[in-house]
């Protein structure tokens, strides 16, 4: 009965949020209030559930998943892009439960808020538990990575059956330490010519633990990565290659973790099936998407942590027609800022946000113009919108400042369009 | 004239972008004319003669045994580039090894810091994570973002700034009274991210204004360089301030 009654009210409090153009965080949280066993009574109900969680990467790769997934007619459950707390998977539960709170899904692939990990395991157990890597994120949000690793040990520790990892990442494969009697591991590979041959690499943290030595060979292995175009190795040394959604080593990661994934969940697992749904993929929500406001297109880039606004930044071949970087509170602490190479930018038009004057103060000792600081974010959008130029605005953007100008721009799908 | 700035172990202590810091001086003294030769000192490196400013970066606690091992090794030679007159930045963890010593957590053992001050550092779980302002030592503003999550203790020594207010009582990493950070001749200290020279260049230039000295010249006036990104920290600060109320 509360169950019904946390479905009914979380919906009407949806159906409000979303004509407002408001978060999608509000109606799961509210759900969760009146019933607070309401992911373990959805989502655990389903049969499968698996985890995708880390530092950088978990919304390609539980996309790049669920895709390959429903290419081989299974019915899946998943969450938005970004809304990875306890809070956001009940709004997307919400989204497509029945009234009695029944999710029509064989399997759920959740992107897992890594520092979140250990308090939603708690409530709705992972049967497979995907980590893509371990980078230096943000310090005021999750501390050092050390920490990080901790809060993954803890999920791994409550996982059924698999936990799959980059074998290149030494500090993820010391996490099979914890997995329970009857779990295994899982591993893939990134050729070493691959790795080499991209600037910044892997950007794995590097932190000191048990070294694992019973490592399993790789059942899928990355051997080639250019431009867009990607290949894999499978056990039987079959190659496959795939269109990526964007340049970068790390979308090639992520898709070979999601194929060797998929081919443990699939029992009818396609190669041919398996790579065209990689190849049709949209890009991922705010990495790359194109957003249009005042007759301009805006691209949007997002700023995270410097491990992904490096990788994010590689796909900028040359300077931008117009450079905007918009940034706020969501990201407290900028200092990392000074860490980062801005490749060919050498100007900035706009800076927009309560962080403007630190990144124009970076800026500046990196020799890079700046245009304008406009402080508000819809002033900052008219402005650009009317600068008369045609080609998109590359938009350097954090995921608080992505939200608003989704809002702004009309997009009320606040959810990722799921 | 050609000045030389060490950068002392990159490679493990480069945390959120505290070697911005070196980039900072050496890019002021760049803008000024001056050439800045910047040197790479990682472990198992011979360091050379005594530079004119030596930086130390921040790390992670998996960065402190590797770090002390490497510190070990140098000490004397720090010793002597202090002697010589080299002026010293340290941020974060890397400041802290330029005290008596560092532990992972009040169970660990002691490792040896080069000794430059009193403090003794014990890293901790909980972080105090704000932005502050404060005074610096001559009573000027500064404002920074505290990332920081250590136990300090200290005897005798001159904190580098002071908060108004320190509203974080998970913070338990100041050096002296509530002070932040260590100041003594040719060395400042702290723990204050930003990177904090970048956000204050005041203190940038006080380090600026010994090493020239040494070299019998004056701190050049601000050019159109310094002012336009001066002005762009100051406006940084001052929204810092407004945020803080």
């Amino acid at each position: 009965m509360r169950l019904r009654l946390a479905v009914l009210i979380g919906r009407l409090v949806r159906v409000v949020a979303r004509a407002r153009g408001g978060g999608s965080a509000l109606p799961g949280r509210l759900a969760r209030l009146i019933y607070p066993a309401f992911l373990r009574r959805t989502i655990g109900e389903v049969g499968t559930v698996v985890f995708v969680t880390g530092s950088n990467g978990k919304s390609t790769t539980t996309q790049m998943l669920v895709a390959i997934l429903r290419a081989h007619g299974l019915t899946v459950f998943t969450n938005p892009a970004g809304s990875n707390l306890p809070q956001g998977l009940a709004s997307a539960v919400l989204a497509v439960c029945s009234p009695s709170g029944a999710l029509e899904a064989e399997v759920a692939v959740l992107e897992v808020d890594e520092a979140y990990g250990p308090l939603i395991s708690q409530e709705l157990t992972p049967d497979h538990l995907v980590v893509t890597n371990l980078q230096v994120d943000q310090l005021n949000r999750f501390g050092e990575p050390e920490r990080v690793w901790e809060m993954m040990k803890t999920v791994v520790q409550r996982t059924r059956a698999s936990l799959t990892v980059n074998t290149r990442e030494t500090a993820l494969l010391s996490l099979a330490h914890s997995l329970p009697s009857g779990a295994s591991l899982r591993t893939i590979d990134v050729d070493q010519r691959v790795i080499d041959a991209h600037p910044f690499g892997l950007v794995e943290a590097h932190i000191y633990t048990d070294p694992y030595d019973s490592i399993p060979r790789p059942d899928v292995t990355l051997s080639s990565v250019d431009c867009l175009d990607a290949t894999v190795t499978d056990s039987l040394k079959t190659a496959h290659s795939f269109t990526l959604p964007g340049e970068g080593l790390h979308y090639g990661v992520d898709a070979t973790l999601a194929l060797s994934s998929a081919s443990m969940l699939c029992d009818d697992f396609s190669w041919d099936r398996a790579v065209r749904a990689l190849s049709e993929m949209p890009p991922v929500y705010g990495r790359g998407e194109v957003v249009s406001f005042g007759g301009r297109e805006f691209q949007l880039i997002m700023q995270k942590n410097l491990p992904s606004m490096q990788v994010n930044l590689r796909g900028i071949a040359k300077q931008p027609v117009t450079a905007w970087v918009a940034v706020d509170e969501g990201t407290p602490d900028p200092s990392w800022l000074f860490d980062l190479n801005l490749g060919p930018i050498r100007r900035i038009d706009v800076l927009t946000g309560s962080k403007a004057w630190q990144w124009a103060t970076f800026l500046g000792y990196r020799g890079v113009e700046v245009g304008e600081v406009i402080a508000d974010t819809k002033a900052a959008m008219t402005a650009l919108a009317g600068q008369g130029h045609r080609e998109p605005v590359t938009a350097i953007v954090n995921y608080e400042q992505m939200m608003k100008i989704r809002r702004i721009a009309g997009y009320l799908d606040l959810e990722g369009g799921q | 004239m050609t000045l030389t700035l060490v950068r002392i172990l990159p490679q493990l202590l480069s945390l959120n972008g505290s070697l911005g810091n070196a980039e900072v001086l050496a890019t002021r003294l760049s803008w000024w004319g001056f050439s800045v030769d910047v040197i790479d000192l990682n472990e198992g490196d011979a360091p050379g003669a005594a530079p004119d400013i030596a930086v130390i970066g921040h790390g992670t606690s998996s960065m402190v045994t590797p770090a002390s091992n490497a510190l070990e090794r140098w000490k004397d030679t720090f010793h002597q580039w202090m002697h010589s007159g080299t002026q010293w930045w340290g941020s974060g963890l890397g400041g802290d090894f330029l005290g008596q010593a560092v532990r992972m957590s009040k169970d660990d053992p002691w490792r040896d810091g080069v000794g430059f001050t009193s403090v003794t550092t014990t890293l901790r779980s909980e972080r105090a994570s704000q932005e502050v302002v404060g005074l610096d030592r001559s009573g000027r503003e500064v404002a920074g973002y505290l990332n920081d999550a250590a136990h300090r203790e200290a005897e005798g020594v001159t904190p580098l700034l002071s908060f108004i207010p320190v509203r974080n009582d998970r913070w338990a990493g100041d050096t002296a009274g509530g002070g932040e950070g260590v100041y003594k001749d040719g060395l400042s200290v702290s723990a204050v991210s930003g990177p904090l020279l970048a956000l204050n260049p005041h203190l940038a230039d006080d380090i600026l204004r010994q090493v020239l000295a040494r070299k019998g010249k004056e701190l050049p006036e601000p050019t159109d360089q310094h002012r336009r990104v001066d002005e762009a920290a100051a406006t940084a600060r001052a929204w810092i301030r407004s945020r803080l109320g």
